[in-house]
């Protein structure tokens, strides 16, 4: 009986204690490594790989030496629209016109362990650095030819990837683009346009423009893409009963959204849910060359992708990811700048 | 057991003078050990069917039966249950004494033997063993016991074909059908007194079904007396465990009372993470008016907690180098802990009442009502990579798939050096996520605090289940007999998730992610409790106890009223009757849900069924040895709750094709009792149809979450068991058994795949799997074993058991006509998606002893030892399922899909069971 009431205070199976707070990263826990600057390491891969002339596309650089780099989070994928992607901004330089930023690829719900104004450290040494049409980023060996790299899994996260304290965003960490600046701003017809891919920056004053492109595929827009097809208002209809009239493609001028989701005929079952990215375009008014006109590319799996693009015409205030599409492997005719949004509340409207 | 047998065959032998001019019988129960008389021993004469119960002195009489020869069986808890011949003329008949033998030192079943299977695809419940009771049927008492290890089901059976109920109530089950040994689990020496039918028998307290009927008798007096208590050391589901219990007898002024405590705890040798921390309490007390009247009442509950298993894919198994690994922990500050913890504690309360109208008649009444809490945690999240450390992208054959040898090197390596523990959950760094989630948008929406990512959840099925019950019996003057009896049930099941530990958050969010995820043209789409949303403006800051997900009461209301008649004359015996029912069904939705705004809060249609049961129950008993017996039903049931809406959690639509099912079951047998020799042959036939299943999943092809309900799945099972039981010499005896049956499905059902999100068709059609084999059970099992008892009260034992014929449980998904076509692939690349796996032949060598000592004729001090799998065989699968989830395949030039590996239970290795007990 003794032994029954004494097992009866037993009841520890589910008291855990809280864990301590991760360890919060510095310099010091690199010591051993030589910390490198985002701009250093982007002009050791496009000192091998000239980003003129479109050579280093699809090239990559395997990292022996042990390496660090650090930068301040930049992007969020809460909204899924940035996917398995993580940009860090590096400003820590002597010289402003010397803060860079790059991509790191990595898993979902990266805002979960690393929010917006995280510091990240990232240990290069085993990484590789790859230029897919003209984005350079840190990955893992790809085993597929048209990447150059590939995302890092778990493991290599946890070997590879360090957190850093958390700090607030400043006006810094934002380049600012208008109007007037833009050319030079962007580093456009430079051999160092590079330098400004992958920053967040908020573009003042940019128009939303509905129609056809005549510079890089001179596509339609809006437009919308899925299965290697894309879609503008002059695609047929899509067969499915479930698509009413006003959501059919010909109408896209009265609906377009940044991206969409069509229910598609699929061998087997009734329809297949299909995210379909979309693609706003937005100008500074020259609509005949590259320069100036953006396309803001979203995700089909965005959760801001049924809202509507402002409408063509409108003037807007647009902070986004500022990524380069490398159309062509031999010249720059068929570039487009691609803006990433983190989320839908970065474009205002201004009048 | 022979030389008792001889002993009462020279006892019965020798008659004495008549004191009356009636035929008669009377005679003393006594127990072996010490001459001492037993009361309470239930004495049944038949033909006639006549019942005395023994005396506080052990003394029994039946009077004015005609001359003639009886069988007079003696049954009482713990004592082997004994049959004895009799011839009566014109005059009673003193038999003087019988002596009973205390039973075999064997453990009683408790639930906790299956416990270690818990998946939530294939429900650990519904996989029980048909047969827990330790059944007087040579076949069922090997079946249910020594095959217990395989997850042998007789005749394989769901356990909702058994009817279990307590005092005269039935408790299966009310939303799920199954059976409810969980409510008393570890109540071993409490819920002992058992009245088992098996098969298509009749039980005194219902028509039964076809998986036989287990009457548990908790009533005090009917408890053997005085106080018992025991220790167990075990290592195959839990370590310890301790059980005390008095037993008061009928006290002078007519009161008894009896109260039992349990407790088990710790883990096995062989899964990590599992571990036990159960009670069970046990109270009751009877009053007897005077000798018609009799009230009792009883209260019984097993606080339960028990960190579960889940099943896992071999890959898994095999990089982990054994067959136990259980993805479901993880280390917490270097302390272990486990996501999926049962917790439930649902007491019973019962009242009885027992009328005694005269020699002949007797009304019971009985009303019981269950309620408490049940819960099952899980770990759940908001967003991000999914945390399970076995999820299917974390293990080296995905990277293989995706042509990725270097990543499958990788992990291959970490998971076969546990890199970073990457075999399990990572609590600490969950739990550090959660710290950092103070992101402005949710500051915006819901005010200051740390939004968790990741949460324990726990799924509650919380019941308030209400029964009644009347019987009634008579026995006519031509020893016939009618009973019959009503019985009402009202149950109310309420299911709810609520926050079990935010895990170093503040608060989580009540929104549906996947809605979240899938519409998201409107915030309300994604609310699980609209109304809330309408009036805050945002969804609910959910803090720790609070609701989340769903909330819904699952409403069932039974009547049944059943009637038998049975009679004998010579040799023959029949008993035949029906019963008739009704049964209705409804949902009632607690929470407007944002996707089905006009469909999920409020009373469903409610779904009304008729229900009846007509069954015939015919033996012939050629002489005392040979008898032979033949058994029929047919009956109709309504569908179990779950199966009866296709998304409960979400709406409240009705399943496409609902209906009633029908089960017809035949068998025959013959039975053999030849002095100490027992054995028994039975045929069976079984066909249920109609039945209905609802499986939820994401679908991949389709790319969304969806519901499959199938309708018009038939089965059939048929077979032979056989069993013996033959003295050999001095105490050794040989035993065996054989169950040869083949338990296939027998239609191709219709099934309607629809959309969670938004109720649309996904696609329809028919599964095609019949003449597929049935899963869950070997269909052939063989039990061959010899037991030895010495006059020394020593008991041995040691069986050899073999399996064959057991069948993985199929998803239907991949037998449709639906899935896997999108990429063309070939019909050899189906037929191998379709194909059912069938385990290998095992078998086990197991072996028991046990001895006991009677100190001073009054107390008893004994032990038992029982050592399963001695063999040590680890790689023996008792039970999986496949996946429903087919993943992309980068292998071939098209898209091709190959179905997700299938999950795999196994046996332990070699276990040990030792019981110390004390009683007197």
């Amino acid at each position: 009986m003794a032994a029954f009431v004494g097992f009866a205070a037993v009841g520890c199976y589910n008291d855990f204690d809280m864990p301590a707070p991760a360890h919060v990263y510095t310099d010091a826990d690199f010591a051993d490594a030589r910390i490198m600057s985002i701009k250093e390491v982007k002009e050791m891969f496009y000192t091998a790989y000239p980003f003129a002339g479109h050579g280093a596309v699809g090239k990559s650089m395997k990292i022996d030496e042990n390496i660090v780099i650090r930068g301040k989070v930049i992007s969020s994928d809460r909204a899924n629209n940035i996917y398995k992607s993580l940009y860090i901004f590096d400003n820590e330089v002597s010289d402003a016109s010397d803060a860079a930023a790059i991509e790191l690829k990595l898993n979902t719900g990266n805002y979960i362990f690393w929010p917006v104004g995280t510091r990240v450290y990232v240990k290069l040494q085993g990484l590789v650095l790859g230029d897919y049409r003209g984005m350079l980023s840190v990955g893992i060996a790809s085993q597929q030819s048209n990447y150059a790299n590939n995302s890092l899994t778990g493991i290599d996260i946890d070997r590879h990837v360090f957190t850093g304290e958390q700090l607030a965003m400043t006006q810094a960490d934002t380049l600012v683009v208008t109007a007037d600046n833009y050319r030079s701003v962007l580093r456009y017809d430079t051999n160092d346009t590079y330098m400004v891919l992958g920053r967040l920056v908020r573009f003042e004053g940019v128009r939303s423009k509905f129609g056809k492109a005549q510079w890089g595929y001179q596509n339609t827009f809006p437009n919308y893409f899925a299965n290697s097809t894309s879609y503008d208002k002059n695609s047929p209809d899509i067969l499915n009963e479930n698509i009413p009239d006003e959501l059919q493609w010909r109408n896209i001028d009265q609906w377009a959204t940044y991206a969409a989701v069509r229910d598609m005929p699929t061998q087997g079952v009734a329809f297949k849910s299909t995210p379909f990215y979309g693609s706003a375009w937005f100008t500074y008014g020259d609509i005949s060359q590259i320069p100036g006109n953006y396309v803001v590319r979203t995700s089909g799996y965005a959760r801001f992708r049924e809202h509507k693009i402002p409408a063509d015409g409108t003037k807007v205030d647009l902070t986004a990811i500022y990524t380069l599409y490398t159309g062509s492997y031999s010249d720059g005719g068929r570039d487009a700048y691609q803006l990433a949004l983190n989320r839908v509340e970065d474009v205002v409207e201004v009048e | 057991m022979k030389l008792k047998n001889l002993l009462i065959l020279a006892l019965s032998l020798v008659s004495f003078a008549a004191y009356a001019q009636e035929g008669g019988i009377r005679g003393r129960v006594v127990s072996r050990a010490g001459r001492v008389a037993l009361d309470n021993v239930k004495v049944t004469m038949t033909p006639g069917d006549a019942t005395a119960v023994s005396d506080a002195q052990g003394d029994f009489l039946f009077e004015n039966i005609p001359a003639g020869e009886y069988a007079l069986t003696f049954e009482a808890a713990e004592f082997e249950p004994l049959e004895i011949a009799v011839r009566v003329d014109r005059m009673v008949r003193d038999i003087n004494t019988v002596v009973l033998v205390p039973a075999a030192p064997q453990q009683v079943l408790d639930d906790s033997i299956f416990a270690e299977f818990d998946t939530e695809s294939a429900d650990d419940a519904q996989a029980l063993p048909t047969s827990l009771s330790a059944s007087k049927d040579v076949f069922n008492n090997i079946a249910s016991y020594k095959f217990s290890e395989m997850r042998f089901n007789v005749r394989g059976y769901d356990s909702q074909y058994q009817d279990v109920y307590m005092n005269g109530i039935q408790l299966n089950d009310a939303v799920t059908g199954y059976t409810p040994w969980s409510l008393w689990s570890g109540l071993n020496d409490a819920t002992r007194n058992q009245e088992v039918t098996s098969g298509l028998q009749a039980a005194e307290v219902g028509v039964g079904g076809i998986g036989g009927t287990t009457n548990i008798v908790t009533s005090p007096s009917q408890m053997r007396k005085g106080l018992r208590a025991s220790v167990v050391s075990a290592n195959q589901m839990y370590r310890f465990r301790a059980m005390v219990t008095y037993a008061s007898g009928y006290q002078d002024n007519g009161w008894a009372y009896a109260f039992s405590f349990s407790s088990r705890q710790g883990g096995n040798s062989y899964v990590d993470g599992v571990y036990y921390n159960a009670y069970g309490y046990f109270a009751a007390v009877e009053k007897r008016f005077n000798d018609r009247h009799r009230l009792s009442l009883t209260l019984l509950g097993a606080p339960t907690e028990r960190g579960a298993q889940q099943a896992a894919v071999q890959e898994a198994y095999d990089l982990v180098g054994n067959n136990y690994y259980n993805p479901n922990w993880g280390y917490q500050n270097g302390k272990k802990r486990n996501a999926r913890v049962r917790d439930n504690h649902e007491p019973l309360v019962m009242m009885n009442y027992t009328f005694d109208i005269s020699d002949r008649s007797k009304i019971d009444l009985a009303t019981s009502l269950r309620f408490g809490k049940n819960g099952y945690s899980a770990l759940t999240w908001q967003n991000g990579p999914d945390p399970r450390p076995d999820y299917y992208r974390y293990l080296p054959s995905f990277f293989v798939l995706k042509q990725d040898p270097m990543s499958a090197g990788l992990y291959y390596d970490a998971w076969r050096a546990n890199y970073m523990n990457i075999r399990h959950f990572d609590w600490d760094e969950m739990y550090r996520a959660n710290y950092r989630q103070t992101d402005p948008e949710d500051e915006a929406t819901y005010g200051p605090g740390r939004r968790s990512n990741y949460i324990v959840e726990e799924r509650h099925t919380d019941q308030l289940d209400w029964n009644f019950a009347a019987n009634f019996s008579h026995m006519f003057r031509n020893n016939s007999r009618l009973h019959g009896g009503v019985a009402l049930r009202r149950n109310r099941t309420e299911y709810y998730s609520e926050v079990k530990d935010l895990m170093g958050g503040q608060y989580w969010a009540n929104v549906d992610k996947f809605a979240e995820r899938d519409m998201v043209s409107s915030p309300i789409s994604a609310q699980n409790d609209v109304e809330y949303y309408l009036r805050h403006g945002h969804a609910y800051k959910a803090r720790t106890g609070d609701k989340i997900n769903y909330d819904y009461y699952a409403h069932v209301f039974r009547t049944r009223g059943w009637l038998m008649y049975e009679m004998s004359f010579g040799g023959f015996r029949a008993n035949v009757g029906g019963e008739v029912g009704s049964a209705a069904l409804w949902r009632e939705g607690l929470w407007r849900k944002g996707l089905f705004p006009y469909n999920s809060k409020g009373n469903s249609d409610v779904q009304k069924y008729f229900t009846y049961k007509v069954k015939g129950n015919f033996s012939y008993r050629f002489s005392g040895s040979h008898a032979i017996e033949a058994n029929v039903i047919y009956m109709q049931d309504a569908p179990e709750f779950q199966s009866a809406f296709v998304s409960p959690r979400t709406r409240n639509t009705a399943t496409p094709g609902i209906g009633t099912e029908q089960v017809l079951g035949i068998d025959a047998s013959y039975n053999l009792r030849l002095g100490d020799v027992k054995a028994r042959v039975s045929g069976y036939y079984t066909t249920m149809k109609n039945t209905t299943k609802v499986i939820s999943y994401y679908d991949d092809v389709a790319a969304t979450f969806t519901n499959f309900a199938m309708s018009g799945i038939d089965k059939l099972h048929f077979g032979l068991e056989a069993a013996v039981s033959v003295p050999i010499y001095r105490g050794l005896s040989f035993n065996g058994a054989l169950s040869l049956g083949q338990y296939t499905y027998d239609s191709d059902p219709d099934y309607v795949q629809t959309q969670d999100n938004s109720a649309r068709i996904v696609s329809e059609g028919k599964v095609y799997w019949k003449n597929f084999r049935v899963e869950s059970s070997p269909q052939t099992a063989l039990n061959l074993g010899l037991s030895f008892r010495s006059n020394k009260n020593l008991f041995l034992s040691v069986d050899w058991n073999y399996y064959n014929n057991q069948y993985l449980s199929m998803s239907p998904i991949y037998r449709t006509d639906a899935v896997i076509d999108e990429g063309g692939m070939s019909m050899e690349d189906l037929a191998n998606i379709r194909r059912q796996e069938k385990f290998g032949s095992a078998y086990t060598l197991n072996a028991s002893i046990g001895k006991n000592w009677y100190v001073q004729r009054k107390y008893t001090l004994g032990f038992s030892l029982e050592v399963k799998n001695i063999l040590n065989d680890q790689d023996i699968r008792t039970g999986g399922y496949e996946q429903t989830r087919i993943a992309e395949s980068d292998l071939t030039s098209s898209t091709s899909y190959q179905p997700f590996d299938s999950k795999y239970f196994y046996m332990f290795g070699t276990t040990y069971y030792l019981n110390l007990y004390f009683r007197f």
